[in-house]
C-alpha cells in the first residue's frame, strides 16, 4: 500500500518542480524583457539628445562658426560619437566640395579615432562593421590598423570582409589597394552585388583611368578568382567608362574560357560588349553557338545582343531563340525579330503560338521597330 | 513675404541641412521624407520652389514630378531634382516635363543655393512684372 502513495508524492513533486521552473523562466524571461526594453529606450532618448545637440553643432562646423577643437568638447560621451559619426558619415556619401572635406577632417579627431579603434578589435559583427565604416571615410596611414583591416578581410562574416575591404582602398598607396582588392576577390562568397561596389570604389580612388584598367583587367585574367566574381567585374567596364580594354578584352572573349563558371562570364562578355558598342563579336558567338548554349541567361544575352545590333543574317538564330523554353528570352527575341523584313511568316505564326506573350512584346517592341 | 520650399529628401542628415542652410537664408523650408506626404504638400501649400530627391519610398520623383505636371497643380519649371543615379533617359524624361534642374548625389551645397537663389531671383522679377 505504501508504493502508490509514494509514487504519487513523486508524480505531485515533479509536477511542482516542474511548475516552479517555469515560473522561474517566466520571470527570468520578463523581467530580462522588461529590463531590455528599459535600456533601449534609455539608449534611444541619449541618443536623440544627442542627435538635438551634435547636429547642430556638425552645421556651425561646416559653416565656419566653430573650430574642430570647440567641436571636439561638445563629444562628452559615446552617444554623441555615434550620433555624429553617423551624420557625418551620411554628409560625406552626399555632399562634396569644401563640405565633404572639413566633415573628413572632422573624423581626425582623437575622440573619434580612439572609439572606432577599440571598436575595430570588438568581437561583435556590427561593431566591427561601423569601426570599418568609419575607416573608409578616412585615409589610413597607422600602419596597424592596416594590419587589421587586412585580417578582418578573411573574416567569416561577409559585412566584415567588405567593409574592411572598403576601408582599405581608401589608402593612398596604390600597390596595398590592389592587394585588398584580389583578396576580397578571392573570397569565394561575395555577392556579385559587393563585388561590384567594391570595383567601383577602387576605380573612383585610382590616380588615372589607365592604372585602374591595368588592375581591374589584372582581375579579370587570374583565374584564381571565382567566375562569379569576375562576370559582375566584366559587367561593369563600359559603365567605368574603361572603353580602352575593349580590344584586349575582346582578344580574351575569342579565347575558350577555362573557369568553373564559364557560362556566367560568357554571359558577362556579351552583356559587357553590348555596351563596347563598335566591337561586331558575331564571329564569336557563331563560333561559340551561345544560342545552343544549356543556360538561359547566356541564350538571354545572345538574344538581347541580336536585338540591339540587329542584321538580317539573325533572323535564322532569332527564329530559334523566338521558340526557346524560357519566355524571357522568347520575348526578347520576337521583340527583336520586329526589325526584320524577312522573317514575316515566323512572326505571324509566333504571334499566333504565344497569343499572350505578343500583348507585351506589340507594346515595347513596337517602339523598337519604330526605332528602327 | 519669405518664399516657400518644400524638401521632399528621405536622407534625413541631408535633408536638415540643406533645410539649415535655407533657413539661414530667411526661407521658409518644408520637409517631407516621401513622396507621398511630399505630393500631397505641393496640392496643399503651393511652394515656391521644389527641392526633391529621386529615389523615395512611396512614389519616386519622376512619378511627382508627372502628376504635378498633368494635375497642373504648380509649373514644373520650380522643381529641382537631385539624383544618386544618373540615368540618361531618366534625365531626359525630366526634363521634358518641365522640371528647372537635374543635380546629382554627392551635391555641392553652393552650387545648389546659387541654384536655388536664381530662381527665386526669376520668381521675383515674374511676381513685379
Amino acid at each position: 500500500m505504501q508504493t502508490p502513495l509514494l509514487f504519487d508524492e513523486a508524480i505531485i513533486g515533479i509536477i511542482w518542480g516542474v511548475i516552479i521552473v517555469l515560473f522561474l523562466l517566466f520571470i527570468i524571461i520578463t523581467l530580462y524583457a522588461l529590463i531590455k526594453r528599459r535600456l533601449l529606450a534609455y539608449w534611444q532618448k541619449r541618443l536623440d539628445i544627442a542627435e538635438n545637440t551634435i547636429l547642430p553643432k556638425i552645421y556651425e562646423y561646416i559653416d565656419g562658426e566653430i573650430t574642430e577643437e570647440q567641436f571636439d568638447r561638445f563629444l562628452k560621451n559615446r552617444f554623441d560619437i555615434i550620433t555624429a559619426f553617423g551624420n557625418i558619415n551620411e554628409m560625406i556619401d552626399n555632399l562634396k566640395g569644401d563640405e565633404k572635406n572639413r566633415l573628413r577632417e572632422l573624423l581626425d579627431l582623437p575622440r573619434f579615432k580612439k572609439f572606432y579603434l577599440k571598436k575595430l578589435n570588438s568581437s561583435r559583427t556590427v561593431q566591427i562593421a561601423k569601426a570599418c565604416m568609419y575607416f573608409e571615410k578616412k585615409n589610413i596611414t597607422d600602419a596597424a590598423v592596416i594590419r587589421k583591416l587586412q585580417k578582418l578581410q578573411h573574416h567569416s562574416y561577409n559585412v566584415i570582409g567588405y567593409s574592411a575591404t572598403l576601408a582599405l582602398l581608401n589608402t593612398d598607396n596604390q600597390r596595398l589597394r590592389e592587394n585588398a582588392l584580389k583578396t576580397f576577390l578571392l573570397r569565394s562568397n561575395n555577392s556579385s552585388l559587393t563585388v561590384s561596389d567594391i570595383i567601383y570604389k577602387f576605380y573612383s580612388e585610382c590616380d588615372t583611368k589607365q592604372e585602374a584598367a591595368e588592375a581591374i583587367f589584372e582581375q579579370i585574367t587570374d583565374d584564381q578568382i571565382p567566375g562569379k566574381h569576375i562576370a559582375p567585374i566584366i559587367t561593369m567596364l563600359p559603365e567605368l567608362g574603361l572603353y580602352g580594354l575593349a580590344t584586349p578584352l575582346y582578344e580574351l572573349f575569342r579565347k575558350p574560357i577555362e573557369n568553373d563558371d564559364s557560362d556566367l562570364i560568357l554571359a558577362a562578355f556579351i552583356r559587357g560588349f553590348n555596351h563596347f558598342s563598335t566591337i561586331d563579336i558575331f564571329p564569336v558567338l557563331k563560333e561559340k553557338e551561345t544560342w545552343s548554349s544549356p543556360f538561359d541567361y547566356v541564350r538571354l544575352e545572345t538574344a538581347n545582343w541580336m536585338k540591339d545590333r540587329y542584321r538580317p543574317e539573325f533572323d535564322d538564330i532569332l527564329i530559334r531563340l523566338a521558340n526557346d523554353p524560357d519566355k524571357e528570352v522568347r520575348i526578347v527575341s520576337q521583340a527583336a525579330l520586329l526589325q526584320s523584313d524577312q522573317a514575316k511568316n515566323a512572326l505571324s505564326f509566333l504571334e499566333e503560338k504565344y497569343a499572350e506573350e505578343w500583348k507585351g512584346i506589340k507594346e515595347s517592341g513596337g517602339r523598337i521597330a519604330e526605332y528602327h | 513675404m519669405s518664399k516657400k520650399i518644400l524638401l521632399i529628401e528621405d536622407d534625413e542628415s541631408i535633408a536638415k541641412y540643406i533645410k539649415h542652410r535655407l533657413e539661414k537664408k530667411g526661407l521658409m523650408v518644408l520637409h517631407k521624407d516621401n513622396g507621398i506626404d511630399g505630393l500631397e504638400t505641393i496640392k496643399s501649400e503651393k511652394p515656391d520652389l521644389v527641392v526633391m530627391d529621386m529615389m523615395m519610398p512611396g512614389i519616386d520623383g519622376r512619378e511627382v514630378v508627372e502628376t504635378v505636371k498633368e494635375k497642373n497643380i504648380i509649373p514644373t519649371d520650380r522643381i529641382i531634382i537631385l539624383s544618386g543615379k544618373e540615368v540618361t533617359e531618366e534625365v531626359e524624361a525630366l526634363y521634358k516635363l518641365g522640371i528647372q534642374d537635374y543635380l546629382r548625389k554627392p551635391i555641392n551645397i553652393e552650387h545648389l543655393m546659387i541654384r536655388i537663389d536664381r530662381i527665386l531671383e526669376q520668381l521675383q522679377d515674374k511676381d513685379q512684372s
